[in-house]
């Protein structure tokens, strides 16, 4: 061997790999460390790139859990209005670690729910951990916090019976409170709540500081669970604004590289967790920015093909391609029905 | 005779020319009626419906409800009478619906399994929502919606809850209605009660009395036979006589 890079394959090369390719021929960017069937139960959480995530799983019969299902009779579109059915529970979009690491500890009885509520103009009740979960928001905070405690118990669920859990690192801006350090979900007075800046503190955490907190969050998972398998993935939609200092596209590269640096780390120090390149597929120079709509910030439906196509095929590349499992539901024949004509006959003969 | 459940609602004012319409479960209200178990003195009754698995052959055009097919017309006389196989509601004053494939476990016992769960909650606008859609989702309910609409009088008394004992096979994944309590049933018999009051119906409810084991109805007022047939849906004659005299108007005229 003269070098390193002499008995490296194709992909270890750009000319090969990517400049002679071009972006539809482009393969192998993943080699996953864990195989995931359609029969393990996957559950996903995340920023609202995750959403994407868990359609395309449940599209193609993987077995994506919901831990907290909508009440039977609702319209597919309240469904998704009140929030269910987008992750594997109602906790809205869990932008940044330190946030997923509160839902965790919240659920697992680490740290106690929090009692701050946003009360908004009509005098609706807000969950700061997510103000936007029931559109009207909430009667009082009775209800408020037995919804709550409800989707505690759903995460709680989810980590228990998951095979795999997914995670879409989204944001490292966040707001807090400055006296009880609560993260929130989205800045107060924005579209909930009312700003006091005596309260109100925002944070940007180091690169440092947010792999101490994932790998936290990490190892709480795999205490809760010591089966479960992490699968990380960095959301590719730039940030809606920036409240550091600077412009909103640096910041976004900030965040992202922040972001996309730790899960990597993460991915390469835990045996347990891997992470997936959809960020690199959505917003790599090679794609030439073909997968966001003209805004430069929504991700097109091709964009989400081309992620979930590259994840598919990569995880066939080295554990095989599987089976669709096709489960006929069976059918129960009441007694009820069988007796209708009977009863009928009885009174009307 | 026990005392009227007041939580079980009263009957509209049913007096004139009375059609009570259903599936099965008219059998017992019907029973019960020529019986004299109950009456209704003020009322000219007639009967209109089919069995359950039929209900679909029945469809309504500018108002009526007309059997789809012959066999169909052919079941519905056998309740109507014969020549009455069309529904005009212009020739009644008032509905009585009766069970008419309105399911009310259907609603209750997944909602009932909901309450408690530690992970399923929903507000209360969605649980109305919900009871809208199951509503409006049952042919019969459109039916007397619509009549209601056409400014009759409409009661509906959905079909009740299984009966205890064969009923347990009949609540499948929703094991936790078992624990169901009369403040969870408050709730959703308020929903459902609201909604359907929105569409100038009145829903009737089950009499609390008559239910047992969080979601069944008590097994005294099964269908006879049930032990052998496995029916834990129909109910006996006894059981249509104690809701519809529950819902007040029948024993207050007969009081009076």
């Amino acid at each position: 061997m003269t070098n390193p890079y002499a008995e490296a394959g194709p992909e270890a090369f750009w000319r090969t790999a990517v400049a002679e390719t071009g972006p539809f021929a482009l393969s192998g960017l993943w080699t996953p460390k864990f195989q995931i069937r359609q029969d393990h139960r996957i559950a996903t959480f995340g920023s609202c790139f995750a959403q994407h995530f868990s359609r395309a799983l449940a599209a193609r019969d993987y077995r994506w859990i919901d831990c907290e299902p909508a009440p039977p009779f609702l319209p597919e579109e309240t469904c998704s209005e009140l929030n269910y059915g987008v992750f594997s529970a109602r906790t809205c979009n869990i932008y940044t670690v330190n946030m997923l690491g509160q839902w965790l500890d919240m659920a697992c009885g680490v740290t106690e729910p929090p009692d701050e509520v946003w009360v908004d103009a009509n005098g609706r009740f807000r969950d700061p951990l997510r103000p936007l979960i029931e559109p009207d928001g909430f009667d009082d905070r009775k209800a408020l916090f037995a919804a709550r405690a409800a989707t505690l118990a759903a995460i709680r669920d989810a980590i228990e019976q998951a095979d795999v859990f997914v995670f879409t690192l989204g944001l490292t801006e966040s707001w807090a409170n400055r006296r009880t350090g609560l993260e929130y979900a989205i800045c107060p007075g924005t579209v909930a709540g009312t700003f006091d800046p005596d309260t109100h503190v925002f944070r940007n955490p180091t690169t440092g500081m947010l792999a101490k907190r994932l790998r936290r969050v990490l190892r709480l998972l795999r205490q809760q669970n010591p089966d479960i398998q992490v699968l990380l993935t960095v959301s590719p939609v730039p940030l809606t604004a920036t409240a550091a200092q600077g412009h909103v596209l640096t910041q976004t590269t900030y965040s992202k590289s922040a972001l996309r640096a730790v899960a990597g780390e993460a991915a390469n120090e835990m045996e347990f967790v891997d992470y997936f390149p959809s960020y690199e597929i959505i917003t790599h120079p090679v794609f030439r920015g073909m997968f966001f709509a003209p805004n430069m910030r929504s991700v097109v439906p091709q964009g989400i093909d081309t992620v979930m196509s590259h994840f598919f095929a990569d995880q066939a590349r080295v554990f095989g391609a599987t089976n669709r499992s096709t489960q006929q539901a069976a059918k129960d024949t009441s007694a009820t029905e069988l007796h209708c004509e009977e009863e009928m006959l009885n009174a009307f003969a | 005779m026990p005392s009227r459940d007041t939580k079980t609602g009263v009957l509209p004012d049913l007096s004139g020319r009375l059609c009570i319409f259903g599936d099965s479960h008219l059998g017992s209200i019907k029973t019960a009626l020529d019986c004299g178990m109950v009456g209704f003195p003020d009322s000219e009754l007639s009967y209109y419906g089919l069995v359950g698995p039929q209900f679909r052959m029945l469809d309504m055009h500018a108002g009526r409800i007309h059997p789809r097919s012959a066999a169909a017309a052919k079941a519905v006389a056998q309740v109507a009478g014969a020549g009455a196989e069309v529904l005009n509601p212009d020739h009644h004053d008032a509905f009585l619906f009766y069970g008419a494939r309105l399911r009310s476990a259907a609603f209750l016992v997944p909602f009932l399994h909901r309450a408690h769960h530690p992970a399923l909650w929903q507000s209360r606008a969605a649980l109305e929502i919900a009871a809208e859609r199951w509503l409006i989702s049952t042919r019969a309910f459109r039916f007397a919606a619509t009549f209601a609409a056409m400014g009759k009088r409409v009661a509906f008394i959905p079909a009740p809850l299984f009966s205890e004992g064969p009923g347990m096979n009949m609540i499948g994944e929703y094991d936790l209605a078992t624990r169901g309590g009369v403040k969870d049933r408050d709730v959703l018999w308020d929903a459902m009660i609201t909604r359907a009051r929105a569409h100038n119906v009145t829903l009737l409810r089950q009499p609390e009395d008559t239910i047992t084991g969080g979601c069944f109805t008590k097994a005294s007022f099964a269908v006879d036979g049930m032990a052998q047939t496995g029916d834990a849906g129909h109910k006996s004659p006894a059981f249509a006589a104690r809701w519809v005299s529950d819902c007040g108007a029948v024993m207050r005229r007969k009081a009076a």
